[in-house]
């Protein structure tokens, strides 16, 4: 998998300079900036978890680890940065989590190195499979199943991205982050968060049926 | 037309629906959350919460202890050192109380250094000169001769 870090230069193709400029222009329906701002850190918390552990759970396909990472950021993010103000919780946040899900997804990458070696490697990426979870009883089953096939093909899509090209679509488009937060929380500049969202959103956009 | 909106219309044909489908999926899966592991979510709040709390508690005890130790250390140098280094100053501070309590404030001889030894040597001079107040001006420089 090709990943494009921040001390490489980013090749930007005329296209892409388009598309990452007219990207700004994306609407959120509701940004995190828009969000109101919580009073509290455990009030932020609350309710930013079940998005940041599906984040997670997307970059990581593991609920288990995904909850591990989640967990850490939270102790991560109230142990050192409590007493900021409450504007710079988010990007602090995704940032902490985001260094932590690479952490899992390089160590996972060394662990099945070694399997491959030693000959007890195993095909656990069975995404042709839908994202098995447990029965919801609500009132329209169908409705329900339908939706979680589409989070599992919308995984398995962004999962297929280069690794910035994820962290950028996830923050800027699933979490509602704006420019500059996402670009804090990635630790690069605004226009290597525009190139590699133009970038996710042309790899993405060809596969916006099966989603359907 | 202007730049931004031609290059909205040529290079971002689907950029909107893409962004919004993709927001409306992940937005259903996190309502959807099933209760397992929105109960874990919360757990590991609580757990992230309560470990600040106590990290905290740890610091804020941790410098009292700091403090009252430092405040311990400072009072016993200050206790201690009295009476284990004697210094010539206190060592007068403290004489001076006895030699008032012997009734005799003139002839209340501190522990002084050899320069003034020749003084207290030469007492009984000075008394008989004192008790001579006719011959007191003519002896002066008598006894200032034979020093």
């Amino acid at each position: 998998m090709h990943e494009t870090t921040d001390a490489e230069p980013i090749p930007a193709s005329g296209a892409a300079m388009n598309a990452a400029a007219a990207l700004e222009a994306v609407p959120a329906p509701l940004t995190e900036s828009a969000r109101p701002v919580a009073a509290t850190i455990e009030a932020f918390l609350a309710s930013v978890e079940r998005r940041a552990w599906r984040v997670a759970e997307i970059a990581l396909h593991d609920s288990d680890e995904a909850l591990d990472a989640v967990q850490d950021a939270m102790m991560r993010l109230v142990r050192h940065y409590s007493e900021k103000p409450a504007e710079e919780w988010p990007p602090l946040f995704w940032g902490i989590l985001r260094r932590r899900i690479t952490d899992l997804q390089r160590r996972r990458t060394v662990r099945n190195r070694i399997l491959v070696w030693t000959g007890r490697a195993t095909n656990d990426d069975d995404e042709d499979l839908p994202a098995w979870e447990a029965p919801d009883p609500g009132p329209d089953p169908a409705r329900a199943l339908a939706s979680r096939q589409a989070h599992a093909a919308m995984s398995k899509a962004i999962r297929a991205l280069p690794r910035r090209q994820q962290q950028a679509f996830m923050l800027r488009v699933l979490e509602g982050l704006d420019v500059a937060d996402t670009a804090k929380a990635m630790g690069c500049s605004a226009g290597s968060v525009k190139t590699h969202l133009s970038r996710a959103m042309d790899a993405l956009r060809t596969q916006l049926e099966e989603w359907r | 037309m202007n730049i931004s909106s031609e290059n909205q219309l040529n290079a971002l044909p689907g950029d909107d629906e893409v962004a919004s489908r993709a927001r409306a999926i992940f937005k259903t899966a996190c309502e959807e959350t099933d209760s397992y592991h929105a109960l874990r979510l919360g757990l590991a709040r609580r757990k992230a919460i309560n470990a600040a709390s106590g990290h905290h508690a740890f610091k804020v005890w941790g410098s009292f202890a700091g403090a009252a130790a430092c405040c311990a250390l400072v009072a016993g140098v200050v206790w201690l050192r009295p009476m284990g280094n004697p210094q010539p100053s206190s060592s007068i501070a403290t004489a001076a109380p006895a030699a008032i309590n012997q009734g005799d404030a003139d002839e209340a001889i501190p522990d002084v250094g050899s320069s003034q030894m020749e003084v207290v040597q030469d007492l009984d001079f000075y008394r008989w000169l004192a008790a001579q107040p006719a011959m007191a001006s003519a002896a002066a420089p008598a006894a200032s001769g034979r020093q």
